[in-house]
């Protein structure tokens, strides 16, 4: 049980504490427009990547999928993207 | 009346005066309906994430307008059956909109670009227009973070600098 409970809290230690860009900087806007910041929460396949690894909060990540998919909607984003054209 | 903003997507084979004629068209359709254009933006041409209609290339454009529904299915009507444009999108910014405050925005913003005078006039024209005065006290708030910063670095590099003086001064 010991070397159980021990394994467990090394796990803890581990996990980094994961914060929102967007709450945390104000003048980080999420706006359809600006195709370089929404890159930044794309795979490199274009594909969105998932609150629990961006660590976007709710509200942010809501609003951060509508833009990229308005972005996809008029080519500012590829809907799917072939490494090369990174 | 409504906030809308639509992107245009305009072939890049095209020459500047056929572009020309097709952005007038869409403007003149605007105020045809009774709608006001807020703002005209060409962002120029850019590289397109995928092809649409052959093109890797096209020529943006943004249009954000005050106006009904009617008028966006008009102006929608339009551009599908115009071949100049590759793509478009419209999207709803505000629901409600008062055509006339807006007007008086934009008159104030054009004011204030005019006159382009040091802050303290700038504050004073802001409190004039009061409700406008939101949207028109952020950018310079915007701007003056990376300024500061631009500062901090510069300081630093004197700091540096006469490290180096100093250095050299011992040596």
């Amino acid at each position: 049980m010991a070397a159980y409970r021990q394994r467990r809290q090394k796990r803890r230690v581990f996990r980094r504490r994961k914060i929102c860009r967007f709450c945390a900087d104000s003048s980080f806007v999420v706006d359809y427009k600006n195709a370089r910041t929404l890159r930044l929460f794309t795979t490199e396949r274009g594909k969105i990547i998932p609150r629990r690894i961006s660590g976007n909060c709710a509200k942010h990540q809501r609003q951060l999928t509508t833009a990229i998919k308005r972005a996809r909607t008029i080519a500012l984003m590829p809907y799917a993207a072939t490494l090369s054209l990174y | 009346m409504r906030m809308y903003e639509t992107t245009v997507i305009v072939n890049p084979a095209l020459s500047q005066e056929e572009r020309q004629s097709l952005l007038d068209k869409l403007t003149n359709l605007i105020s045809d309906a009774q709608g006001l254009l807020v703002k005209f933006d060409e962002w120029g041409e850019k590289r397109l994430a995928y092809e649409i209609k052959k093109e890797t290339r096209g020529y943006y454009v943004l249009m954000e307008f005050c106006g009904g529904g009617s008028l966006v299915k008009e102006l929608e009507r339009n551009l599908r059956l115009d071949d100049r444009a590759l793509k478009y999108m419209t999207v709803c910014i505000d629901k409600e909109v008062d055509p006339e405050r807006v007007k008086a925005e934009i008159e104030a913003a054009a004011k204030e670009e005019e006159e382009s005078k040091p802050e303290p006039v700038q504050e004073v024209a802001a409190v004039q227009a009061q409700e406008d005065a939101p949207p028109e006290e952020t950018p310079p708030e915007e701007t003056s973070e990376p300024t500061t910063g631009e500062t901090e670095v510069q300081e630093n590099h004197a700091q540096s600098s006469e490290k180096e003086e100093a250095a050299n001064g011992s040596v």
